[in-house]
């Protein structure tokens, strides 16, 4: 039972053998059959397939171009705003610049230190005119302490008289009656002029000693009054310039940051300048993308047209593609490398736009900060009106030494000119007695008398005179001292009223910048939060350089793909074939170098005369153009040139040479 | 006012051209090729001209050359503004009757410095 039954299984074994066998030769003899017709099929899918990924490569490398072109025109009027917002912002902050920091003369702070230094000055004068007051009045004092010496020296010198004219009236009794008489009067007058003199000069001197203590009380309460004046206004002063300084330190602050923000503005304006040099590269790129979607329309269509059935068409088709795939794959290498190189610089465009930006928003921050406090400029006014009332004072003083003067002036004059006609009245006396005595009988002894008295005359005017002239030099003294302080006064007044006007004037501008500062600030910070939102609103709307790398690496990668499907190049094409003349019209047509056939043949006749300088760099033209220098040749910036009529072109010809060095280095006349 | 005329293919740099020249003070029309350019400049008279090269339809070159033979524009001022910058362009340029070639991209100070310094050699300014 167990034989037969593996007896069976081998049986079986066998059968399931032979059976696989005939599937395999059936299927064999089926695929014989049927592969003809899948190899035809599947170079015409293939074709479609990749003409329909051409296609779609094509209109996605043409919607990047649009979208760019939409997107820059976009960020374009964007960043055209964020200039004219920087514009505005640029002149409010020069405006709050001049205000604060610059305008000299006109500068309101620079104008109340001015003012506060001319009050300050005028009080200085006025001190030095105390100081030469009080100078002036020591000296006089001086003067003053002689006279009682020299009214003591006067009266000793007249003391004599008196027994002079006793011995006058002894001498004169033992003389005729008419004789007596006459001697009797001129003793008693005598007598009578050295008791006038002695009681005048004391009563001269008394008052002349009384007015000295009532001047010098009164030049001790100005000394004492001028010092605490001095005292105050260098606290008063201090107290402005503390002010004022504080005013100015807020004004500087704010004008510094303004100045600051000025100088943000104008590295944000090189920014937005790179910004918009990088998206120039739109108008290049356009026209290199199109001409790329140009040539992958030609391949598209050569793609659909193959008949794959027809002999050695399909394999034609792989080289053409490979060798148009190859040419736009340099096209479009070129111009992503121009795009990224673009995006680079837009990054850094944006970047540096955006880090502005928030050193904009600090500086606000900080010009805001230092907002002008009004407490700070009332401060000031109040200050610079206190210098100014101070300074009056000082001017007002003068008028009061003056006034002290006036009784001690006069006291001299009269003293001096009371002394010396009683001296002279005393020496008369005795040269008429001298003169009686001469005509007298036996009057030697009264001409000796006599002749004595009028020594004591003479010594008493010589005396006198010394005195007069003591009082006379502190008269001139205090004469001067007047003329000067009048002067002074005079220009002080003057000074003062000036200061009054530019107290004024000064309040006036004061208070303009408290008016006008807050209300720049207020500009700059509404007008620097435009300009942030502008630039937030620019940097939301930048997809740029991501859009360029997507597409760059989806590009790149399906021209390989292309190309691998092409065969890389391996099989030769016949040069006279329709592909291989299809890839020279390729070439030809849809390059910027059709552009350029396109325009030498239409400006043919004119340029026969032109001699070719593709090979050298230079920019001289036909001949009549300045050299070019080496550097200016070699200039990177070598994209301007301005020439002279070619002698060829048209009538407008030049009258001057070129000029390049009014715009730069690659300038060329025409 | 001093008028300008400008012409390119691009909207985008018709718009930065128009920005530049309108902040530079002076007043602007566009063109968007070389054909629209001519019938605007026998429309109305401009003092200096803008113009790109290669632009669809008329380009830049034969602008040029037609505009130079219209009397009205024989001293005008004309500025390439192009991407091409190789000699031979400047050359043909000129040859067709330009004033100055400029290639982009280019900056704004550059565009109204030329214009002011050709317009200044004219008398315009």
């Amino acid at each position: 039972m167990r034989w037969f039954n593996l007896t069976k299984l081998r049986g079986n074994a066998r059968r399931l053998q032979e059976a696989g066998w005939r599937i395999l030769g059936v299927s064999r003899r089926f695929a014989r059959r049927v592969w003809p017709f899948a190899k035809a099929l599947q170079p015409a899918a293939s074709l479609l397939e990749w003409a329909k990924r051409v296609d779609e490569e094509r209109n996605d490398l043409l919607s990047l171009v649009r979208d760019m072109e939409a997107e820059f025109l976009t960020t374009g009027a964007g960043l055209a705003r964020v200039a004219q917002q920087l514009g505005k912002m640029q002149s409010v902050c020069q405006s709050l610049t001049d205000l604060t920091l610059g305008g000299g003369q006109d500068a309101a702070v620079q104008f109340a230190f001015q003012l506060l230094k001319k009050a300050e000055d005028l009080m200085l004068a006025s001190y030095d005119q105390y100081d030469h007051v009080f100078a002036t009045f020591g000296e006089l004092q001086q003067w003053l302490s002689q006279l009682p010496k020299q009214h003591e020296q006067l009266m000793r010198v007249l003391l004599p008289l008196n027994v002079i004219t006793t011995a006058f009236r002894i001498e004169a009794s033992r003389h005729a009656p008419e004789v007596r008489e006459v001697f009797f009067m001129l003793a008693a007058h005598v007598n009578q002029t050295v008791s006038e003199v002695r009681g005048t000069l004391e009563r001269q001197f008394d008052a002349l000693a009384a007015s000295e203590r009532m001047t010098r009380k009164l030049m001790a309460e100005i000394s004492a009054l001028i010092q605490k004046h001095r005292n105050e206004a260098a606290a008063t002063l201090e107290a402005s310039r503390i002010h004022l300084r504080a005013l100015n330190e807020a004004l500087s602050s704010s004008g510094v940051g303004a100045a600051e923000l000025s100088h943000l503005s104008q590295s944000v304006r090189r920014h937005i300048g790179g910004l918009v040099m990088a998206q120039q590269c739109q108008d290049i790129t356009r026209q290199r993308i199109e001409h790329v979607g140009e040539a992958m329309t030609e391949m598209r269509t050569h793609l659909n047209e193959v008949q794959p059935s027809a002999p050695g068409a399909y394999l034609e088709t792989r080289q053409f593609i490979f060798r148009a795939a190859h040419i736009q794959l340099q096209q479009v290498q070129g111009v992503f490398d121009e795009l990224n190189s673009a995006a680079e610089t837009l990054k850094s465009g944006i970047q540096g736009l955006r880090a502005e930006s928030g050193a904009a928003t600090e500086v606000a921050v900080k010009i805001g900060g230092a907002a002008l406090d009004a407490k700070v400029a009332n401060e000031s006014q109040v200050s610079i009106g206190e210098i100014l009332a101070i300074s009056k004072q000082a001017v007002q003083k003068i008028a009061d030494i003056l006034a002290a003067f006036e009784p001690l002036q006069a006291r001299f004059m009269d003293c001096s000119s009371k002394a010396a006609v009683l001296a002279r009245d005393v020496r008369y006396a005795a040269l008429n007695a001298q003169i009686f005595a001469i005509h007298a009988p036996d009057g030697g002894t009264l001409e000796a008398l006599a002749g004595q008295v009028r020594m004591i005359s003479d010594e008493a005017l010589q005396q006198v005179g010394q005195m007069g002239r003591a009082l006379r030099h502190t008269e001139a003294m205090v004469n001067n001292l007047r003329e000067r302080l009048t002067d002074f006064q005079c220009l002080g007044q003057a000074e003062q009223e000036i200061l009054t006007d530019e107290s004024e004037c000064s309040r006036k501008k004061l208070s303009e910048l408290e008016g006008a500062i807050p209300v720049l600030i207020q500009q700059i910070t509404l007008q620097q939060g435009a300009f942030v939102q502008s630039v937030e609103e620019i940097l939301g709307q930048v997809k740029f350089p991501i859009a360029v790398a997507t597409a760059n690496s989806r590009s790149i990668s399906f021209f390989h793909k292309l190309l691998a499907w092409g065969g890389g190049g391996a099989l030769a094409l016949p040069a006279d074939s329709a592909a291989s003349q299809k890839i020279d019209s390729l070439k030809s047509n849809y390059t910027m170098e059709s552009e350029r056939r396109a325009h030498t043949s239409a400006l043919q006749p004119a340029l026969v005369a032109v001699r070719p300088t593709d090979s050298e760099p230079s920019i001289e033209l036909f001949g009549e153009l300045e050299p070019q220098s080496p550097a200016a040749a070699s200039s990177p910036c070598d994209d301007l040139s301005v020439t002279k009529t070619a002698p060829t072109a048209h009538p407008s010809a030049p009258e001057e040479p070129a000029s390049s060095t009014e715009l730069g280095g690659n300038v060329e006349f025409f | 006012m001093i008028r300008v005329l400008i012409i390119d293919d691009s909207s985008l740099t018709r718009e930065f051209h128009s920005h530049i020249v309108k902040d530079a003070g002076f007043a602007c029309v566009t063109a968007v090729d070389g054909m629209d350019g001519l019938e605007k400049a026998t429309s109305e008279r401009f003092q200096i001209i803008l113009t790109d090269i290669n632009m669809q339809g008329m380009d830049g070159y034969e602008f040029i050359r037609r505009a130079r033979q219209n009397p009205d524009y024989d001293e005008v001022p004309i500025i390439i503004i192009s991407t091409e910058a190789k000699e031979l362009d400047k050359q043909k340029g000129f040859t067709a009757g330009a004033n100055l070639y400029l290639a982009k991209p280019t900056d704004a100070d550059r565009i109204v410095e030329s214009m002011k310094m050709l317009l200044g050699k004219r008398g315009g300014l």
